[in-house]
């Protein structure tokens, strides 16, 4: 790492000289160097720009948060309509006959489209990609370090079981139950591989370790619930949407019993989750995570965070279930997964828009000379300005 | 490590720019301050550090990348990031510390500083001398800046090359630092 070797001189460690010959060819002279930037008039640097202190993150937008949004929302949708299935809570089936002598049970494919939710993402996560987009096979070479490069590989297993499973639920039916054991086996192995994708999006924000609001341990969490429950949300609209096309609601009648006691059980503790983690960011001793809640809280986010977040992801869809389970209108359940829904994207997105970077050891060590000079400093920090 | 390092002195850098115009000359072809390798930070008041990639010992950029694109020459100990290789997901980015790596939005890759292969253009530019490209053991010595030994120590270090010695800067008719 790079060496403080004093107030004034800093050293960086590097590699040796290299044995090639320059590939850099000389440059131009100092003198059309400071020509070209006087005619420009950049003689003075913005520095604050350069150094971007409290500046978020802009290299991943909205491209990488509805990648995240819908790898959760698929694995959180697949795992939970797997459960349920093994639990009997799952769809009635529903028989097409396209072909004589071949029926099709076209229900399972608006509870198991978690795969084809997660390709889906994938695919915004390569369209954000650069030049070299088409080589994202090679994304799983570094598993021993990078949790990109595992997600890749979790990633390709739950969209090819998970895929594989999903069409054998709609294409072939009996086979299901002809052949229960391996059935259920690459069953398991897609859930088991949607529970882990489920988990990725909060470990791989976790993974960055110069982002205090995403290197915590309360992040993996907030993302997992928040899979789960936008996932859970997402099988209402799809069981709902089932049982309107078929013309019964005896179709998805169990499911959506189940779920309407499973989602508010999630709201709630995605709302607590949540709170703990504001609440862990407050408390942070780098300024940079308490600049993090500021921004949810009372900065340029506070809007999309209280109505949005708050109030679209966990006040409004709690309020409905609970009231659809008093027996009221059953259209309830599914105003409430369609709102969740639309807060539940806030999440990862709003997750992306705090991750500010920790200030330079340079530029953090200046400060905490300001702080020192003008007698500011609090009384616990340390010696690079954090608040003890 | 036995290897060459980029030595900053803060105290010396004015803030001019030139390192920056150069790298970015060097890498882009062009003065764009945001495809240059190097940059500077404000360090107080009227103070500026020029900063580049820090070659860590254990650099997160490549413990970051998911096909190791960003990964450290084996001859050379430099962390360099293959544009071949690299996908742009920007987690070198985002997973640098000290906000080293930086994503091309010209060449669509992500970049850092590479020493110039081993011939720094903004050391060759700086003419306050503020950045040198000394061996690493030399400059360690700078580790208690106060003692005379390490102010004359860090002279000979921002001292242009002695004949013998391997050059940093081969520009001719500007010196070295």
């Amino acid at each position: 790492m790079a060496t403080l070797e004093s107030e004034a001189v800093v050293v960086y460690e590097g590699g040796r000289r290299p044995a090639a010959s320059p590939a850099v060819t000389p440059g131009p002279s100092i003198a059309d160097l400071t020509s070209a930037l006087g005619a420009r008039g950049e003689r003075v640097p913005d520095v604050a720009a350069q150094a971007r202190v409290g500046v978020s993150q802009s290299s991943w937008g909205l491209a990488i948060a509805a990648y995240l949004f819908l790898v959760g929302v698929g694995a959180g949708s697949f795992f939970t309509a797997t459960v349920l299935d093994w639990s009997g809570f799952g769809l009635e089936p529903s028989y097409l006959t396209l072909i004589d002598g071949w029926s099709w049970d076209w229900t399972q494919a608006f509870v198991l489209w978690g795969p084809a939710a997660a390709a889906l993402g994938a695919s915004t996560h390569l369209l954000h990609a650069g030049k070299n987009r088409f080589l994202f096979y090679t994304a799983g070479k570094n598993p021993r370090t990078s949790w990109m490069a595992r997600g890749f590989s979790i990633l390709s297993t739950f969209i090819l079981v998970g895929g594989l499973v999903a069409l054998g639920s709609v294409v072939v039916p009996e086979a299901t139950t002809e052949y229960a054991l391996p059935w259920r086996a690459l069953q398991a192995i897609a859930a088991l591989a949607a529970l882990i994708m489920a988990i990725y999006p909060g470990m791989f924000l976790r993974s960055m370790p110069a982002m205090p609001a995403w290197n915590t341990r309360l992040l993996p969490g907030l993302l997992t619930v928040a899979a789960f429950m936008t996932g859970s949300l997402a099988l209402v609209v799809g069981a709902t949407l089932c049982s309107f096309l078929a013309g019964d609601s005896a179709v998805a009648a169990d499911m959506l019993r189940a779920l309407g006691l499973l989602v508010p059980l999630l709201i709630v503790a995605e709302a607590a989750v949540l709170g703990m983690y504001v609440r862990e960011l407050r408390g942070n001793a780098k300024p940079e995570a308490l600049q993090a809640a500021t921004t949810w809280l009372s900065g340029a986010w506070r809007r999309r965070f209280w109505i949005g977040i708050v109030g679209g992801a966990l006040v409004v869809p709690l309020a409905l279930t609970l009231v659809s389970l008093g027996g009221a209108a059953e259209g309830l359940l599914l105003a409430a997964a369609l709102c969740g829904l639309l807060g539940g994207f806030l999440v990862p997105t709003g997750v992306l828009a705090i991750g500010i970077k920790e200030t330079p050891p340079l530029v953090r060590l200046s400060r905490w000379r300001q702080l020192a000079t003008s007698g500011d400093l609090p009384a616990t920090a340390d010696s690079e300005g954090r608040a003890g | 490590m036995n290897g060459r390092v980029l030595l900053i002195d803060e105290e010396k850098c004015t803030g001019c720019l030139l390192c920056t115009a150069a790298c970015a000359i060097a890498h882009a072809g062009e003065i764009d301050f945001e495809r240059a390798h190097i940059r500077v930070y404000e360090t107080g008041p009227e103070r500026f550090a020029p900063l580049a990639c820090h070659h860590c010992e254990t650099p997160s950029c490549t413990l970051a990348c998911p096909t190791k694109a960003c990964h450290r020459e084996v001859e050379t100990l430099r962390v360099l990031i293959d544009d071949n290789k690299c996908i742009s997901c920007r987690s070198c980015v985002n997973a640098c510390p000290f906000g080293h790596a930086h994503y091309d939005h010209v060449a669509h890759v992500s970049v850092k500083c590479d020493y110039c292969a081993g011939q720094p253009e903004c050391v060759r530019v700086c003419e306050p001398r503020a950045i040198a490209y000394v061996f690493s053991a030399e400059s360690s010595q700078h580790k208690r800046r106060g003692s005379p030994l390490a102010r004359a120590v860090a002279r000979r270090a921002l001292a242009p090359p002695q004949a013998e010695a391997e050059p940093t800067v081969s520009a001719a008719g500007e010196g070295s630092a």
